[in-house]
């Protein structure tokens, strides 16, 4: 397979990117292949960096607060949240508890719409097209939810330093609850498509290894962590909003499938449980939304002002969808920060591909790279336009790989 | 007690004039509710001697940072096992650093100001003709009455 156009000597070199595969956003691959298997991978990323950290550094935190929102499409609070937190903690503003709550239904949201989000992604990759049609038709409903709650699908611009800029009415409320039923009546059955599905489990059980070690050692985070047996969330070891109240535990793959082995399955196990515990988290807070203010200061000037006067520096961390996201700020008492760093979750995940493709055919490639729910724009936040990188496997041909394996398993 | 990996979350970095100081955050006892303590290390690198040891030997994870610092920082990380750019591109000019906020930063002809950019002049006119720019018309009464009966 395309034999004539790369080196003819094993190990080929087969080049993947930056247009991706199993990405919607351009990251390069290069793998060393013996035969079908691939020896060893090397990765670049950043195709899409923007410098939004070096924008930030010329702006003030009310600013840098809404273009947090445009570091990714997916998460549009995790980054304004740990933000706004890394801020507040220098100013030694205190979050009214009713704002935190809110945040942590937002947040929660999120979750369950990434989750659906890359459950699609996933069955679209193995093949599986009208997978991806029913989870993203389920996803709707949260995305409708977000829109009710926000006003925006995308882009939520909902966190301000100090609170948050919307309410939730009694109106609402029941629109909530509804959503969150819908959900719940959903969950067994998705777990049902998903994970009782002999071509699911022969494409993703003990492909894309991920040893509790290596876990450890390339500092995964999140879903790639958990399923690797690393118990980690934010949410449960270092809590945050309003999850200290809350009753939250890190998910590991339970016994009943095994117990935690690391692989692709594993993955999408987690990532189910999770949506499940996200639905309980937003009824706890539904059942003990606090009444009250929801911003600490609601005039601009006067929270300038103080943010103007604010010096030191801080870590926020919240538990993104797709792991730990961190920003460290640092302010100097002047209008923009001195210094502005942004860990999104993914850039701690990119490590974990190298042990996870090593050895496995191209045609999983693309399942297992989308395994880890990687986030491009998040990892690179940087602009750049590249020369056209020689790409010898379109999207298409691999994608093709990949079914065509679906296909072949499904017959014997 | 029992002494897990640490986990390593990232290098960050300050321009503090003379020095750039290094934050190594890690954390520790993950995994126990309210358990977790957040460790960083910090270190001052003078810019005279702007080196430091690799940590990849002890936590391969960090290496995807180092890289970042060495092409954002300018500075050297000895025995890196993978020194190549991580998210600049190979055209992005040398000795260029971003986040130094001394003579070797982002210079000012590097930034494109886009809203001092107009429309590209090699394009064809487009189909439909172009926006006026707005100009603002003191409200009157009777335009309130306009638009009101319009909302009806």
């Amino acid at each position: 397979m395309n034999g004539d156009t790369t080196k003819k000597s094993t190990p080929y070199t087969v080049p993947i990117g930056p247009v991706h595969p199993a990405l919607k956003e351009p990251v390069m691959f290069t793998f060393q292949m013996e035969g079908e298997v691939v020896r060893s991978v090397d990765f670049a990323p950043g195709n899409t960096h923007r410098g939004i950290e070096w924008m930030g550094m010329r702006r003030n935190p009310v600013q840098i607060v809404h273009l947090t929102d445009r570091i990714c499409g997916i998460c549009g609070i995790v980054h304004s949240l740990s933000f706004a937190r890394a801020v507040e903690q220098i100013a030694e503003i205190e979050v009214p508890p009713r704002a935190d709550y809110l945040r942590t239904i937002l947040h929660e949201l999120e979750r369950m719409q990434s989750h659906i989000l890359w459950a699609g992604v996933a069955a679209h990759e193995l093949g599986f097209d009208s997978l991806l049609f029913l989870a993203w038709r389920v996803r709707e409903q949260s995305m409708d939810l977000i829109e009710n709650l926000t006003g925006n699908r995308v882009n939520y611009g909902i966190i301000q330093i100090g609170g948050v800029r919307r309410d939730i009415s009694d109106d609402q409320r029941p629109i909530i609850e509804q959503g969150l039923a819908y959900y719940r009546g959903l969950i067994d059955q998705m777990k049902t498509v998903f994970l009782d599905d002999s071509t699911i489990r022969m494409r993703c059980r003990g492909h894309g290894l991920l040893s509790n070690r290596d876990a450890q050692l390339l500092c995964a985070i999140g879903p790639t962590a958990r399923a690797s047996g690393v118990a980690m969330d934010v949410r449960h070891d270092y809590p945050y909003c309003a999850y200290g109240d809350l009753d939250v535990h890190p998910v590991l793959p339970p016994q009943e499938f095994g117990g935690p082995k690391g692989d692709v399955y594993d993955r999408i196990i987690v990532r189910l449980l999770e949506i499940a515990q996200s639905i309980d988290i937003i009824q706890q807070c539904l059942d003990n939304l606090p009444a009250g203010e929801i911003l600490w200061e609601k005039k601009l000037p006067k929270l300038l002002l103080t943010l103007k006067k604010a010096q030191g520096e801080a870590i926020g961390r919240v538990e993104a969808p797709r792991g730990e996201c961190m920003h460290y700020v640092r302010m100097d008492g002047n209008e923009a920060p001195a210094t502005w760093k942004v860990k999104a979750s993914s850039y701690s995940n990119l490590m974990s591909w190298i042990p996870m493709l090593k050895g496995e055919q191209l045609a999983d490639v693309p399942i297992i790279v989308a395994s880890i729910d990687p986030c491009m724009s998040c990892t690179d936040r940087v602009t750049i336009i590249r020369n056209g990188s020689a790409a010898d496997l379109t999207k298409e041909e691999l994608t093709r790989l990949s079914r065509e394996k679906t296909r072949r398993l499904s017959q014997c | 007690m029992d002494i897990r990996f640490p986990h390593f979350a990232v290098i960050a970095g300050n321009d503090l004039g003379d020095e750039i100081e290094l934050l190594y955050i890690l954390s520790v006892f993950y995994g126990t509710k309210f358990g977790e303590y957040m460790v960083t290390f910090g270190i001052c690198l003078p810019k005279t001697d702007l080196t430091v040891p690799t940590i990849t030997d002890l936590i391969p994870g960090a290496l995807l940072s180092e890289r970042e610092k060495q092409e954002f920082f300018g500075i050297t990380v000895t025995d890196i096992p993978d020194g190549r750019r991580l998210f600049l591109p190979d055209d992005f000019p040398q000795g260029v650093y971003p986040w130094r906020k001394d003579e070797t930063g982002i210079k000012p002809e590097m930034v494109r100001e886009l809203w001092a950019i107009d429309r590209p002049k090699d394009r064809p006119v487009p189909p439909v003709p172009e926006k006026k720019p707005f100009v603002e018309v003191p409200a009157t009464e009777g335009m309130e009455k306009k638009t009101g009966g319009a909302a009806e």
